[in-house]
């Protein structure tokens, strides 16, 4: 025992140097992945209104959204693949930016809130079909080394006009304020919500404001 | 029970879709071709179904000069694992290939080209002959031996 503590002690301080900043392991991304992926599955199956579900949505909260705000080298997984597995694996072939891994935790974290919500609302269906998606995502990256939010972000940013007002549509009222611009990049919340309409004129709080 | 069903079945689906996106990912397809004696481009459409066909990059709409012979376009985005590869697959091909000439483009940058051209994920990968002229189109990352036929076919 003394012995492999002593090997995960020799291993820790050469890790956080162990590439230039903003790369990491891909590897410890697969695993991260797929105990992610492995704590949704039971979350699905034991129930997901059950409360040892939610307990578990907590910590997988957490595991995909402090890594998503603060940096991957506050991925708890990602300590766990340093202490456990990459001793054994070697050194990476190569290293990856943080930054995509760390978009697709993002993603995740925000599935795991909706989640939240569901559980919270008691609309099992929310909170079932949330999982669901978190489950598949991280699920495709484990297994496939697939992105999913990678894949979906330029969709969403193609949606979203540019500032140069070049997109189709309903901008007239709303050119104002670049605060008000934002909310026109959303055009299904704007369907949505017909109190949002793009009218200056009834609205003149929001104008001053964004001034 | 039903929701371990439910699980396994989630999990089944997703694999089916991960072997059938491994499969088609990086594929490379002709472009359509370009309307004959007309230098317009074919009419876009802002919503649905974007017609890309017939697309001709010329150096002003990209910025820089174009390839002599054939031009290699890149799109990649920060978040995008496989445009590091695309980028380096490209340029091993570029460095083999007289007369071609690789361009990256950041989508954030270039996001009036990206909606005109309806490019939907990267990396997309075109390639366009010595005029300009879109030809073939990759999305995703590309197989080594496909880019090479495919570059020494528009070539």
């Amino acid at each position: 025992m003394a012995d492999e503590s002593m090997v995960v002690d020799a291993q820790q301080p050469a890790e956080p140097g162990g590439g230039p900043a903003g790369l990491v392991d891909p590897r410890g991304q697969r695993f991260s992945a797929a105990v992610s992926s492995a704590v949704l599955a039971v979350t699905l199956g034991i129930g997901v209104m059950t409360d040892p579900a939610a307990v578990l949505l907590t910590l997988q909260g957490l595991v995909f959204g402090v890594p998503a705000m603060f940096g991957l080298r506050w991925q708890p997984l990602g300590w766990l693949f340093r202490a456990l597995i990459r001793p054994r694996l070697g050194p990476p072939a190569h290293l990856e930016p943080e930054q995509p891994p760390r978009f697709a935790q993002g993603v995740g974290f925000a599935f795991v809130v909706v989640a939240m919500v569901g559980i919270v609302l008691g609309v099992e269906a929310l909170a079932f079909g949330a999982v669901a998606l978190a489950l598949v995502a991280t699920f495709l990256n484990a297994a496939f080394g697939f992105c999913l939010g990678c894949q979906l972000y330029l969709l969403l940013r193609r949606a979203i006009p540019d500032s140069t007002g070049k997109s189709a549509g309903h901008s007239d009222g709303i050119d104002l304020s670049d605060g008000a611009d934002l909310s026109d990049g959303v055009d299904d919340s704007e369907r949505q919500e017909p109190d949002a309409a793009p009218h200056a004129e009834p609205q003149p709080g929001a104008g001053r404001s964004a001034q | 029970m039903e929701r371990a069903l439910a699980v396994v079945v989630l999990l089944l689906a997703a694999s089916g879709f991960g072997f059938w996106f491994r499969a088609r990912d990086g594929r490379i397809r002709e472009e359509p071709r370009p309307v004959p004696d007309d230098s317009q481009p074919v009419e876009l459409q802002t919503a649905g179904q974007t017609q890309h066909g017939g697309e001709v990059l010329t150096s002003g709409r990209l910025g820089v000069e174009l390839g002599e012979r054939v031009t290699v376009v890149q799109f990649s985005s920060g978040f995008c694992q496989p445009c590091v590869a695309t980028r380096s697959l490209l340029a091993e091909i570029s460095a083999t290939v007289p007369g071609l000439s690789h361009i990256d483009l950041d989508v954030e940058q270039h996001m009036d080209l990206v909606r005109q051209l309806d490019i939907r994920r990267t990396p997309t990968v075109l390639i366009l002959d010595e005029t300009g002229a879109i030809r073939k189109r990759a999305v995703g990352l590309p197989k080594r031996n496909e880019l090479v036929a495919a570059v020494a076919a528009v070539v």
